[in-house]
């Protein structure tokens, strides 16, 4: 179905890769990319769960193995602005976000050394990937301003002030229409074919590992 | 001795080449037989290796390392301790001083000396007299109960059954709903046993095993066989 301008749709469905939860708040790809994340940290709350999230600008996906408690979030409140900024600073703690924007952080300040133009790198030996320096730094060094520098980037490139809130507040007033179709609809396809995708886990890395195998270049049958 | 191994928290018992092992999860070997603690990799002082070329990565990952390698030695106490290469990150840095220290002290506390040997690994090029001053025994690579202790074996001759370092096993796991995750690990083979990288300030290598491997992944200091 296509959602009028008083509607938001959400769609729940299930395919042979878990439980995909589409919404659509079509507010652009920048700000799903962080509603995408509170949402999942917010359910991720009620229940340990694991999530792979992918977006584009007309709504935001929600993958997992398990059940997605849609019904229990909506009542609790998934788009609520209350205690909006400590669910995003930890939906950002939870992500990569900070992560890739590290690496941009990284480069400016010198941490990564990417050579001169048309000439190979000498120092091989200096080389770190980013997403190890930041392991180091969050570990050893988390007020380090370089680190502080990749969060506020997170919260003021991709969160654009108060786009969010007011995004929020929006679809807070808008009718929710919670739909269940058995197969793939046109709004859902493109998202669910992004491979750029982000992670945000509550469950205990043990249990994670128990459902999950090791990952060959020939497929083994089982 | 070996009941205090037995209940190491989080360990995996290996029985290899009719050897018992333990796997531990703060990325170490240990042997019984031979009370002998096995690290590899630690790459200490990296982080000051990059200080002095102007690249400012936080200095406390050494003692973090240091601290891990103390405290395990303390709760197993092993009679050896043989680190498989790659002890120091490159050139003299000020963070060998403390190593050293370390490493001193970590031979005269326990009431038995305790025996430490490097086999030297690409990144150990300090000059022999630090190693020696550290106190430790010097080899290229050599053989315990009939197993083969190197840094990488690759340049030599590959026939041997081996224990080494070098590559930072690392395995990549995949589950429903595009879950991915990569944990280092222990790779068992049928030759070879490659051992993690000890240190923190270290990257992983998705390594592919082969049939009839076998990986330990390392994860919530926990051990955990996965293939």
């Amino acid at each position: 179905m296509v959602p009028s301008s008083q509607e938001c749709l959400i769609e729940y469905m299930k395919s042979r890769e878990g439980y995909h939860l589409f919404i659509y708040p079509l507010e652009g790809r920048v700000l799903h990319e962080i509603m995408g994340a509170l949402c999942a940290w917010r359910i991720s709350q009620l229940t340990s769960i694991t999530f792979s999230i992918a977006m584009n600008d007309y709504g935001f996906e929600l993958l997992s193995d398990q059940e997605i408690p849609i019904e229990e979030a909506l009542e609790a409140g998934l788009f609520s602005p209350d205690g909006l900024h400590e669910d995003i600073m930890h939906s950002i703690n939870q992500t990569e976000m900070a992560n890739s924007r590290f690496r941009e952080v990284a480069t400016v300040s010198g941490l990564i050394f990417q050579g001169y133009p048309g000439k190979a790198i000498k120092s091989k030996h200096l080389q770190a990937s980013t997403s190890l320096l930041f392991k180091v730094f969050q570990q050893y060094e988390p007020d380090s301003l370089l680190l502080q520098q990749a969060y506020n980037e997170v919260l003021n490139y991709e969160i654009e002030g108060d786009r969010l809130r007011k995004a929020l507040e929006r679809l807070d007033t808008k009718h929710i229409v919670l739909t269940r179709p058995n197969r793939f609809t046109p709004f859902c396809f493109p998202i669910m074919v992004d491979r750029l995708r982000e992670r945000l886990t509550s469950e205990k890395l043990v249990d994670r590992i128990a459902k999950m195998k090791v990952q060959l270049e020939k497929h083994i049958p089982d | 001795m070996a009941f205090k191994a037995a209940l190491h928290k989080g360990a995996q018992q290996l029985r290899w080449k009719d050897h018992s092992f333990l796997l531990l999860p703060e990325k170490a070997l240990y042997w019984p037989k031979e009370e002998a603690l096995l690290v590899a990799d630690l790459h200490l002082g990296k982080s000051g290796h990059f200080q002095s070329h102007g690249i400012p990565v936080p200095g406390d990952v050494l003692f973090k390392d240091l601290t891990n390698l103390g405290s395990l030695v303390s709760h197993l106490q092993p009679k050896q301790l043989f680190i498989l290469g790659d002890l120091f990150h490159s050139q003299y840095n000020d963070e060998w001083a403390t190593c050293e220290s370390f490493f001193q002290d970590l031979i005269s506390l326990p009431s038995e000396p305790l025996k430490i040997t490097l086999i030297l690994g690409n990144h150990d090029i300090l000059h022999r007299r630090h190693y020696l001053n550290a106190g430790f025994r010097i080899e290229k690579e050599l053989t315990l109960g009939g197993i083969q202790l190197i840094h990488d074996p690759e340049k030599d001759v590959e026939t041997s059954t081996c224990i080494h370092g070098h590559i930072h096993p690392g395995v990549r796991l995949i589950g429903k709903g595009r879950q991915k995750l990569s944990l280092p690990c222990f790779w068992v083979g049928k030759e070879r046993l490659v051992l993690p990288a000890f240190g923190q300030f270290t990257g992983l290598y998705m390594v592919q095993p082969e049939e009839e491997d076998h990986m330990y992944a390392i994860a919530d200091r926990q051990v955990i066989q996965v293939l």
